[in-house]
């Protein structure tokens, strides 16, 4: 299977759920932000998302400065 | 001048506006009657309120407790160095006076938690520019609790973001994006700021007003555009369960209706 995450195609072998993302990047959960085929999903929902061959993953943190 | 030479002058100003599709005399007639509350004028609301006025939104509220400083003046182009000292907010009215002086601009030298509320409750629309998460925080719950229109904007680093917040039931408001938990602990003071970056995302918040304002395209409420250095995505915010704002709404309307029956 293999996701889009930020722009950068990413081979996974394993079923992937949203909330394993984090950690597929080594990157901390806080302050992170997901979104899924271009809909922002919420943390509460990370683990009930399963991952399919093509999707589009992007991870981010928001702004606050002005 | 006389009623003729002015109203030629009202076309001419306007002229390029005015060949665009979708909009017409009644377009421009409406934005000089709208009233846009900015709060923040540094880096997004300064811009954000220079192309209001030009574009001849009728009345702009501009609050900012802050004054000029040496180092906002490579990105806040309104200002001069002969400004440094002065509040933001007074020398914003005034400068905009002489961009468009059809206006009306309103000085408010007050964070938005002290601002006139009477003022804000007057406003159209409502653009969130300011620089931190507490006063962003009071003017989602404010205008979600008082059906207003929210256009929020934030740059820090070389990224940015806007979001428009529609007042309709069922949208996605201010606290649904803070609820996401994802907010960078880095502001403009830890990362620095590029003059473009947030002034796109300035000009990004003017547009959506300008098209809430007039009906001159659809207003993609509750859409995420977030500049990432490079380029732009656009993504869309859901309602957030976790939302503590949304909550205290749907149960002051719970409340509400409850009375109703009640009364009924």
């Amino acid at each position: 299977m293999q996701l889009l995450i930020n722009n950068t195609p990413f081979n996974c072998s394993d079923p992937v759920r949203l909330s394993d993302i984090p950690a597929l990047l080594n990157i901390p959960a806080d302050a992170l932000a997901l979104a899924v085929n271009q809909t922002i999903v919420t943390r509460q929902q990370w683990p009930d998302i399963s991952l399919h061959d093509g999707d589009q993953i992007d991870a981010f943190s928001l702004v606050a400065g002005g | 001048m006389s009623d003729n030479a002015s109203q030629q002058n009202w076309y001419s100003r306007y002229s390029r506006q005015l060949l665009l599709d979708n909009f017409d005399e009644h377009s421009q007639q409406a934005l000089g009657r709208s009233c846009v509350a900015v709060a923040g004028l540094g880096g997004l609301g300064h811009g954000a309120a220079t192309q209001l006025a030009a574009s001849g939104v009728g009345t702009l509220i501009l609050i900012d407790p802050d004054v000029v400083e040496l180092s906002n003046l490579p990105r806040q182009t309104l200002y001069r160095d002969t400004d440094i000292g002065q509040s933001k907010a007074r020398v914003a009215a005034r400068a905009l006076m002489h961009i468009n002086p059809a206006g009306q601009y309103h000085a408010q030298v007050a964070g938005v938690q002290d601002a006139s509320t009477p003022d804000l409750l007057n406003a159209d629309v409502v653009l969130d520019c300011t620089d931190n998460l507490a006063s962003r925080r009071w003017l989602g719950t404010f205008c979600q609790h008082h059906g207003l229109p929210l256009i929020t904007g934030a740059a820090a680093g070389l990224e940015g973001l806007c979001i428009g917040f529609s007042p309709a039931p069922g949208s996605p408001c201010y606290g649904c994006l803070e609820a996401l938990q994802a907010f960078a602990p880095q502001n403009c003071l830890t990362q620095g700021i590029l003059g473009p970056v947030v002034n796109m995302v300035g000009q990004y918040q003017a547009h959506l007003t300008l098209l809430a304002l007039t009906g001159l395209a659809p207003v993609p409420w509750g859409e995420l555009a977030r500049f990432n250095g490079t380029g732009w995505q656009h993504l869309q915010l859901p309602v957030n369960p976790a939302c503590t704002c949304c909550h205290h709404h749907a149960t002051a309307i719970s409340t509400q209706e409850s009375a109703y029956a009640a009364a009924d």
